[in-house]
């Protein structure tokens, strides 16, 4: 087979090669910007595009007026089938090489496909409108011109080859454990700390020792405050007092939050909830995981604030409205920038602010 | 293993010609005995579930202020008014007179008092804040200094401010006040 | 040691080469040497001395600008097409999502149950701002807005959903004798903005504000003054705000560095009489800053001002100088 591509392509390119042509015949081999095919540029191929949106194309009232789709379609003789305007993505993804392709998630008719957005939420709005252009002005370092960053010495550490084992080994970790922190590049135009995503988690300890009916109302609980399906998790540590057995007993809860939901759900939080809670101080200034993630919690009373649940607070069992922890990644490199970034958007914190 | 793994395989099917491509005459002599199909790595259908997500609602939200704005939620209730929000709490604006807890002076004798005594204790309201309230202080002492002598009301700050003037008046109200409880 | 850090200091530019002096600011210069103490003193013999008089006397006066900014207070106003793909979004929804479960929000029997029920069978479906439309009916592949139907603008969704909200409470409550109001938003357009008044704050809400001061000349600039001796950008800045748009504003100023420049050259150097000094123009820096609360007042101000406006980005241009809008035009926000 692969001997004979060859011969089909040259098939179809000679006719093409001896077919009279504007161009200059002498560069064949050669292919420049310059003599660019004019078909082929861009412009030229925007004069195809309308210049009018259709949204502004004016159609004239008798015609808007008098159409009716579904007279229309009734009033066709033979129906069509239902083949014909509705197509259905297979059931299975059958591998690359399967005739018959599903297809792709962003396309509607597919089974994967997740319509959306629904609105430009209020949140996202003021990040883009205000606190990026700020987080960029307050972030600027100055480099003079001339000026050459001192060179840092490398973060892996090499082996001082007092052994002859030494040779083509791995380089050694840092001093002080094997964690390389992520490092921390100056803030420009292109890389502003922006919300990734957010995680609300939820420890369910009364799921193994006594029903799974916690975990329900858990999961929920944490669906309805956040318009996401959740995960379950099995537990991977033992806890003896609880009698959760690593591997066998399901015990959280977990939903993540991304693009139009994460905005809905930190608008929500930051303007609604928060400010309910009776003496609240903050999240706490020395909360993060040193690479840009804040984690703070919500117990029990406080998740019952949320007008999801205050709606039809009576349908939840009495007290198994769970706590959760709230996890805001950001795109930042380092607590102090995602610290910036969510003070910005309107979460307080409290105490030592620890960078 | 071999270059042809996705490929499935029967010795007995084989045709001599494809023979050629195949790795190594070994495996075929090897496939040779067996009637099975060989099937080294395959590619089974998999299900292309749904993604499952909650029915939701638009619902517009009227923060304290008056201001309102959508979003999506999953509660059926279209309208959701809020009492507290960051516009009428003490965290969210710190600075904002009407939201911190400053005792009511009507009467003014709080004034009366810091004309009286001095005001180092509240040494450590900011400046601007501090400015009205002396002028306030020194419109009020005189009047409150007149009718200290005259009102006779269960109040605490007023018998602070009156302790040092008058003390047997003093004495009288306070065992009265016992009595009567 | 601190008398002997600033020796050095002071004997670093002179131990410098001499082709840093020209376009570099002060502190920058020492960044440098602190940097390249070394080099330094391996070149101190080749290095010839530079014109300490070019630093003392600058040929341009620096100013420090400010550009005062109220962000936006309300959500944009959304394209046609932002409506038509949302309205169209959330109908297909309609189809995908899981089906809303009523008896988890509303108990059998209740009259909230029973007015949902009517709701229902009125709309065809559980969502209030799509209009009437049925995703498991046969004829739910129409799912298309007309020519010239409402049902896709916001304010006909808010006016919906405060409608029934407002229909519930009437059909729920006790006595029939009281109407229940649900108040609506405030309108997105204020009396600023229908009267055209370009000094209120109440004005565009949708768009970030810049103050502009018009000088006793005519024109129009962000609010500026030069920096005095040993005062930084900053303070400058601080100083000029306070100077010119006076202290009854609630303002946080973004940072210490400035967020743009402009520079304007005269036609003639103009010579100090004084000092016999010459400067060929000005040189303005300016810093960011936001307005929380107040209004500008020129009353008090220490510059010879006019007048002020609160303009956005669009209506700029049409105050200040071609050659002065290039400069400032980037550090504008777009909204």
């Amino acid at each position: 087979m692969a001997a004979r591509e060859p011969s089909r392509y040259l098939a179809r390119a000679l006719p093409r090669a001896f077919a009279p042509s504007a161009r200059p015949q002498a560069f064949l081999g050669r292919r420049n910007v310059s003599d660019e095919a004019p078909a082929r540029r861009l412009s030229d191929q925007l004069e195809d595009l309308e210049t009018s949106s259709s949204l502004s194309a004016p159609v004239s009232d008798a015609d808007a007026k008098s159409f009716d789709p579904i007279a229309r379609s009734k009033a066709r003789k033979t129906q069509l089938p239902r083949s014909r305007y509705q197509f259905r993505s297979p059931k299975y993804d059958r591998g690359p090489l399967h005739p018959h392709q599903p297809p792709v998630p962003s396309d509607p008719s597919s089974r994967l496909f997740v319509p959306g957005p629904f609105a430009l939420p209020r949140a996202e709005q003021t990040y883009n409108s205000t606190v990026a252009s700020d987080i960029l002005t307050l972030c600027y370092v100055h480099t003079p011109p001339g000026f050459k960053a001192p060179v840092k010495a490398s973060r892996l550490r090499e082996w001082d080859d007092s052994s002859p084992y030494h040779k083509n080994r791995p380089l050694r970790g840092p001093r002080g454990g094997d964690v390389l922190r992520l490092l921390r590049k100056p803030i420009k135009f292109n890389n502003i700390p922006k919300i990734e995503r957010i995680t609300i988690h939820s420890y369910v300890k009364n799921a193994a020792s006594d029903h799974s009916g916690w975990l329900h109302v858990a999961g929920i609980a944490v669906q309805a405050i956040s318009n996401v399906r959740v995960e379950t998790f099995k537990s991977k540590s033992s806890v003896a007092t609880w009698s959760i057995v690593p591997g066998r007993d399901t015990v959280a809860v977990k939903a993540e939050l991304q693009g139009e939901n994460m905005y809905h759900f930190l608008g929500k939080l930051i303007d609604v909830v928060l400010p309910r809670i009776k003496d609240w101080p903050g999240v706490k200034g020395s909360s993060g995981d040193s690479s840009g993630n804040i984690t703070f919690g919500l117990e029990p009373e406080q998740v019952a604030l949320f007008p999801e649940i205050e709606v039809n607070y009576d349908m939840y069992p009495p007290k198994m409205i769970p706590g959760c922890h709230i996890t805001l990644h950001t795109t930042a490199k380092a607590d102090k920038d995602a610290r910036l970034l969510l003070s910005a958007m309107g979460i307080p914190f409290y105490g030592k602010i620890i960078h | 293993m071999s270059m042809h793994t996705t490929l499935r395989r029967t010795a007995a099917t084989l045709p001599s010609s494809t023979s050629t491509i195949l790795p190594s005459s070994q495996i075929i002599t090897s496939q040779s005995k067996s009637t099975t199909f060989v099937c080294s790595q395959c590619r089974h259908a998999t299900l292309l579930r749904r993604p499952k997500r909650p029915y939701t609602f638009t619902q517009l939200i009227t923060l304290s202020d008056g201001s309102a704005f959508t979003h999506r939620t999953s509660s059926p209730a279209p309208v959701y008014r809020s009492t507290r929000d960051t516009r009428n709490s003490l965290l969210w604006n710190p600075s904002s007179s009407k939201l911190m807890n400053v005792e009511d002076d009507e009467a003014g004798r709080l004034a009366a008092f810091r004309a009286r005594f001095g005001r180092s204790f509240d040494a450590s309201v900011p400046a601007a804040e501090a400015d009205p309230d002396a002028k306030k202080a020194a419109v009020e002492a005189a009047k409150a200094q007149e009718l200290a002598d005259q009102e006779e009301e269960d109040n605490l700050l007023d018998l602070i401010s009156s302790f040092g003037q008058q003390e047997a008046p003093l004495t009288e109200k306070e065992k009265g006040k016992g009595k009567k409880h | 040691m601190a008398t002997g850090t600033i020796g050095v200091r002071r004997v670093a530019p002179l131990l410098r080469p001499s082709r840093l002096d020209s376009g570099v600011c002060r502190s920058c210069q020492e960044t440098l040497g602190r940097r390249n103490y070394a080099s330094a003193a391996a070149t101190e013999s080749t290095s010839t001395s530079p014109a300490p008089s070019s630093s003392i006397n600058p040929a341009y006066t620096i100013n420090a600008g400010v550009v005062l900014s109220r962000p936006p207070q309300i959500t944009r106003d959304l394209e046609p097409f932002e409506k038509a793909f949302f309205f169209y979004q959330k109908r297909l929804n309609e189809r995908l999502a899981l089906p809303f479960t009523k008896y988890f929000y509303f108990k059998r029997g209740t009259p909230l149950d029973e007015d949902w029920k009517k709701k229902i069978q009125a709309r065809q479906t559980a969502a209030r701002d799509i209009g009437k439309y049925n995703a498991y009916a046969d004829d739910a592949w129409n799912d298309e807005l007309l020519l010239g139907s409402q049902e896709s603008e916001p304010e006909h969704q808010v006016e919906q959903l405060v409608l029934d909200a407002e229909s519930t409470a009437n059909a729920t409550s006790q006595d029939t004798s009281k109407k229940e109001e649900i108040p609506r938003p405030h309108s997105r357009v204020t009396e600023a903005d229908k009267k055209g008044d370009q000094k209120s704050l109440n004005r565009l809400l949708p768009r970030t504000l810049y103050l502009l001061v018009q000088s006793k000349e005519g024109y129009w600039k962000f609010p500026s003054s030069p920096v005095q001796a040993q005062e930084t950008l900053r303070e400058a800045a601080e100083r000029t705000l306070s100077q010119t748009a006076g202290v009854n504003m609630n303002t946080w100023m973004v940072g210490f560095h400035p967020a743009g420049h402009h520079v304007h050259n005269n036609f003639k150097a103009r010579v100090d009489k004084a000092t016999g000094a010459e400067t060929h123009g000005e040189k303005t820096f300016f810093i960011k800053s936001r307005i929380m609360a107040g209004q500008a007042d020129l009353s008090a101000s220490a510059e010879n001002l006019k007048d002020f406006k609160w303009l956005s980005k669009e209506e700029i241009p049409q105050y200040v100088s071609q050659e002065y809008y290039s400069n400032i035009k980037n550090m504008l926000a777009d909204r």
